[in-house]
């Protein structure tokens, strides 16, 4: 194969957008690990299940339960919409999922996350039926031709936000009480309640704010996938070994990891094989798990007494 | 154990071997087969998980290694199923071994990520690997066990061999619970640092929970090759792990009973709402959150109450086993 | 008007007779139950819903006639949920097995037919299938008959199409990892080495990959000047689609059936334009029956049926059965496989049906391009 630097900033640009989303689940992923210590599995059915909502909204027509009805809105206002109801979803989620196990270590909680996540699934199906929906994209245009490559808008569109998310939350963490709190939290959650923090009023925060990543990420993912129930699965695993390889309760691990990722699976797909594609993620996680398990930014990993 | 709990087995034991000779149907006789199948799976990652708290999600790579080991020995080696049979099993042991070994330093969620990988892996290996496993197309023709020139063909007749694994499994099951390995594995899921101070080498034992794990869900998958007669990859997936959990958690995870529980209420369950179609698989997820709440020990560890039993080495609710501290940077 | 009394006595007579006539004969005429096994749950819901709508009209259409089946007999669905698990597909045909059914209509999915096959060897049931993994029809099922043109029959006339209608030297190919899509990528191998050909490039894509920047680069730096794709998921293909439009693949491109199905056509809205398909079946290639179900279909459910692989096949199924229960005046399994075995020029939905050595039952596929969400026939292949 001979070295073509169009094919590869392609790849590059593709490589990107699908790490973006990565990284934003894996974000997701990490903040809620830091506050409260557990993995949440149902992190990718939150891109998931935003999307059906939001095109429930989008679209002149949609089938739910069966029945076909017309619930179009504006824009803006199906945004707002969508943002409204994942903010109750999420403290639902804190309150049905996190909140009677808060005790009982991580295993139950994780476990159950992945009754969520199942649920989830399932009732998106029951919902709005099997049928893949489309959600339309913003852009009038499939492509742009920058110089001689040719980007889809969505794709820069994905790159652009996750970058002004990841400043948002530099801002958010480094200079507002809030953010520091949520980091206190984070850090030591015995010490936080000791100076007068509301630990279970800031996990609960973290928490939908992770919703909110989740919801985001499938707004921008939605027009260029087609929505589906299983459309968070992979990405969530994916995001999953993009955390570890980052250091697990890394925040910029959790970003740089989903980057990389999706650069090295786009670059591996098209040199090395497309059929294994998914593998190279969990090689790579595998490979780092055993060797540096505390991944590029994470601390040593030492035992509990 | 008490003379009591004794006779109550034995009992069981006969009410299941008549089994076949009272329900002649041949649906209800298939699901019984596969229930004891997945039993025997869901008992490997109670050694693992219930015993020895290690959170592995790959049971399913090891029910597809050993079914495809199984099958191709006899299909392309010509080999008798019932030799091949153990073979697989020992096969997916080793494998199960070369998964623990690199693993041991790990736990709680790492351990977890690193099984799923693993078992992601495994699955696309199966689907890729086509001179070996036909890939997506499947292996056909795998034939029934014989003994001697009898053939396990009916559901029936495989029946008995389905029970008589479950009943072997069990057993060793029991002996690794109830003498020092058992305790071992319990000491080390509870806090491995301290056991280590008390003379356990908890390498040692995690291993062999992981070479066990491997082993039962590897004899399980042959088991369900010949009964089926056909393997295709895509019945080993992630999600068929997560079936596993389930069925270990429902059960309760701390006992052979649950674990064996669990397997075959969520075998029959859904057999059961199948004329429910599609609301069946929401309440299903419904019903784990639901569990894992109300029912920490699972359904094993709620008879165990009712009957007023309190022995130690009934279903221990599934609490925070030894988890890595990491510093965290914000 | 005199009503005389012999006039009278007559009427009553032949009214009576008519009302008795039925008691005196027997009781209500007894339901024919046809077994139909969709795949209603799991990741092949959205396939297994069309499967029950197609059973659902032709049960209603049938039952509907004068004469029901065959006097006065209605059919009757006994269905069960395939789900998208081997073990479960087969506890469902346990299930129905036990149920006392005429005949089994479904599944499409080849891999869970090759799992049903060792118990339906010792039934002698008619069971009409759609999968086309050509080795469905060798397994020795004695029941077993196929709905739909074979992979075999398919690829070889995708490749046809591309040498001859196309004039292409170097074919790309492009294929889904599972069992459908390897089982087609090595019939077009196959083919192609039958003209002395090898594909330029055969790439596999894993199901649910959501990029395929990779693949299609590297069908772009192969220089291929045309692509033969086989496609499962009806979301994978759209997206697949779009990349080729906007990362500007221009070679033609020949799709499986499943690139034709409806939704896929849907989802992938104006990036399907151009692209040719193999169908099962198609307006403009046998009008009347096809136009007739496809209309039908739509007023009934109010949505496309799927020309790819849903709908249509288990409506000729349904049809079929009927057509020789009508001519043997009798549902009786063993029977109606021999009848079926006789079977000549049958015209369904998908053409002309045929039973040859293998119970394979249809020959034709039609190649049929896609503009704006129709499909317009190109051609007819028979193999």
């Amino acid at each position: 194969m001979t070295f073509d630097p169009v094919a590869n900033l392609q790849l590059l640009v593709s490589g990107l957008a699908i790490g973006s989303i990565y990284a934003l689940v894996a974000l997701g992923f990490v903040l809620i690990y830091n506050a409260v210590g557990v993995v949440n599995f149902a992190q990718g059915d939150f891109v998931m299940f935003p999307s059906y909502v939001a095109i429930s909204f989008l679209l002149p027509s949609i089938t739910i339960f069966g029945t076909i009805v017309h619930w179009q809105l504006p824009l803006l206002l199906v945004y707002a919409v969508v943002l409204v109801l994942m903010i109750g979803f999420g403290l639902l989620f804190t309150r049905i999922a996190y909140y009677p196990l808060r005790d009982r270590g991580w295993m139950p909680v994780v476990i159950s996350t992945i009754g969520v996540s199942i649920f989830l699934r399932n009732a998106a199906q029951l919902v709005w039926g099997s049928q893949p929906q489309v959600m339309p994209s913003p852009f009038p245009v499939q492509t742009i031709a920058l110089g001689p490559l040719q980007v889809r808008p969505q794709d820069l569109l994905i790159i652009g936000v996750t970058a002004l998310l990841i400043a948002f939350q530099y801002f958010l963490f480094e200079r507002t009480t809030l953010g520091k709190q949520m980091r206190a939290t984070a850090q030591d959650r015995d010490a936080a309640r000791l100076i007068g923090i509301r630990v279970g009023r800031i996990v609960t925060i973290t928490f939908v704010y992770s919703v909110l990543l989740g919801t985001i990420s499938g707004l921008l993912v939605a027009p260029i996938f087609t929505i589906t129930k299983e459309m968070g699965a992979l990405i969530a695993l994916k995001a999953f070994a993009a955390s570890i390889v980052g250091g697990f309760g890394s925040i910029p691990g959790a970003i740089i990891g989903g980057l990389a990722i999706g650069v090295i699976e786009t670059f591996g797909g098209f040199y090395i094989s497309t059929a294994y594609v998914d593998a190279i993620a969990f090689v790579i996680l595998i490979v780092v798990l055993v060797v540096r398990p505390q991944g590029l930014f994470g601390e040593r990993v030492g035992e509990k007494a | 154990m008490s003379r009591r709990r004794w006779l109550g087995l034995a009992v069981l034991l006969i009410v299941l071997l008549c089994v076949p000779l009272v329900v002649h149907s041949d649906y209800l006789l298939n699901v019984a087969d596969i229930a004891g199948i997945y039993a025997i799976a869901v008992l490997g990652l109670g050694i693992l998980l219930g015993f020895a708290g290690q959170l592995s999600l790959a049971q399913a790579a090891f029910f597809g290694i050993g079914a495809y080991a199984s099958g191709y020995m006899t299909v392309h080696w010509g080999w008798p199923v019932l030799p091949s049979m153990a073979v697989a099993t020992v096969f997916s042991g080793l494998i199960g071994l070369g998964l623990g070994w690199p693993c041991l330093r790990l736990s709680g969620h790492y351990l977890a990520l690193a099984t799923i990988g693993f078992g992601i892996i495994t699955q696309l290996v199966l689907i890729n690997w086509t001179s070996v496993t036909n890939g997506s197309d499947g292996m056909t023709g795998i034939p029934p066990p014989m003994i001697g020139p009898f053939a396990l063909a009916t559901y029936g007749q495989y029946y008995y061999l389905v029970l008589a694994s479950l009943v072997l499994c069990a057993y060793v099951a029991w002996r690794i619970k109830s003498t020092r390995p058992g305790r071992a594995l319990q000491a080390i899921r509870e806090n491995e640092l301290a056991a280590s101070t008390t003379g356990i080498d908890p390498t040692r034992y995690k291993i062999v929970a992981f070479v066990l794990a491997g082993a039962y869900a590897g004899l399980a998958g042959a088991l369900l090759a010949h009964s089926i007669k056909f393997l295709s990859p895509d019945s080993y997936s992630f999600d068929q792990s997560v079936i596993f959990l389930v069925m270990l958690i429902v059960g309760g995870s701390g006992s052979i009973g649950g674990a064996i529980l669990g397997a075959v209420l969520l075998t029959f369950l859904p057999e059961a709402l199948r004329p429910l179609k599609t609301s069946y698989i929401m309440v299903y997820g419904a019903a784990v959150i639901a569990m894992i709440i109300f029912m920490p020990r699972g359904l094993a560890g709620l008879l165990s109450a009712a009957l007023g039993r309190d022995d130690a080495a009934a279903a221990r609710p599934l609490t925070n086993p030894a988890q890595p501290v990491e510093a965290k940077s914000a | 008007m005199e009503v005389t009394r012999k006039k009278f006595l007559a009427t009553s007579a032949a009214a009576g007779a008519a009302i008795g006539f039925p008691a005196i004969v027997g009781a209500a005429p007894e339901p024919i139950r046809l077994g139909s096994i969709p795949p209603l749950t799991g990741s092949n819901a959205l396939l297994g819903e069309q499967e029950h709508d197609g059973v659902l009209l032709a049960v209603e259409q049938i039952n509907a006639r004068p004469g029901k089946v065959y006097d006065d007999r209605p059919f009757v669905i006994v269905e069960e949920d395939a789900t998208n698990d081997n073990q479960s597909a087969v506890s469902a045909l346990n299930k129905m097995l036990g149920e006392n059914v005429a005949a089994i209509v479904n599944p499409v999915l080849s891999t869970q037919i090759q799992a049903m096959a060792p118990v339906m060897k010792d039934q002698m049931i008619p069971w009409m299938t759609g999968g086309t993994a050509v080795k469905n029809t060798q397994l020795g099922v004695p029941g077993l008959f196929r709905l739909r043109a074979s992979d075999a029959i398919t690829a070889a006339a995708i490749t046809n199409f591309i040498l001859q209608e196309k004039k292409a030297k170097k074919v790309a190919i492009l294929h889904a990892s599972d069992a459908f899509g390897t089982g087609g990528a090595e019939q077009i191998v196959i083919n192609l080495k039958k003209h002395g050909l090898d594909p330029i490039v055969n790439l596999q894509y894993p199901k649910d990959a959501k990029d395929y920047t990779a693949e299609i680069l590297r069908i772009k730096q192969s220089g291929a000047d045309a692509l033969a794709m086989y496609v499962q998921n009806p979301s994978d293909t759209a997206v697949i689609l779009q990349q080729i439009r906007s990362l500007n693949l221009t070679c033609p491109i020949i799709g499986s059936p499943s690139l034709a199905n409806t939704t896929a056509i849907q989802t992938a809205g104006k990036n399907a334009n151009g692209a040719y398909a193999a169908v099962d079946f198609i307006v403009g290639m046998n009008s009347n029956v096809a136009t007739h179900f496809l209309t039908s279909f739509y007023n009934r459910f109010h949505k496309q049926p799927d020309v790819g692989s849903g709908s249509g096949w288990v409506f000729d199924a349904v049809g079929l059965l009927a057509y020789v229960y009508k001519q043997q005046r009798s549902a009786d399994p063993k029977q109606t496989i021999a009848s079926l075995e006789k079977i000549r020029n049958w015209e369904g939905v998908l053409g002309a049906h045929t039973a040859d050595a293998e119970h394979n039952m249809v020959h034709t596929v039609s190649i049929g391009q896609i503009n704006d969400g129709n499909f317009a026939l190109v051609k007819t292949v028979t193999g």
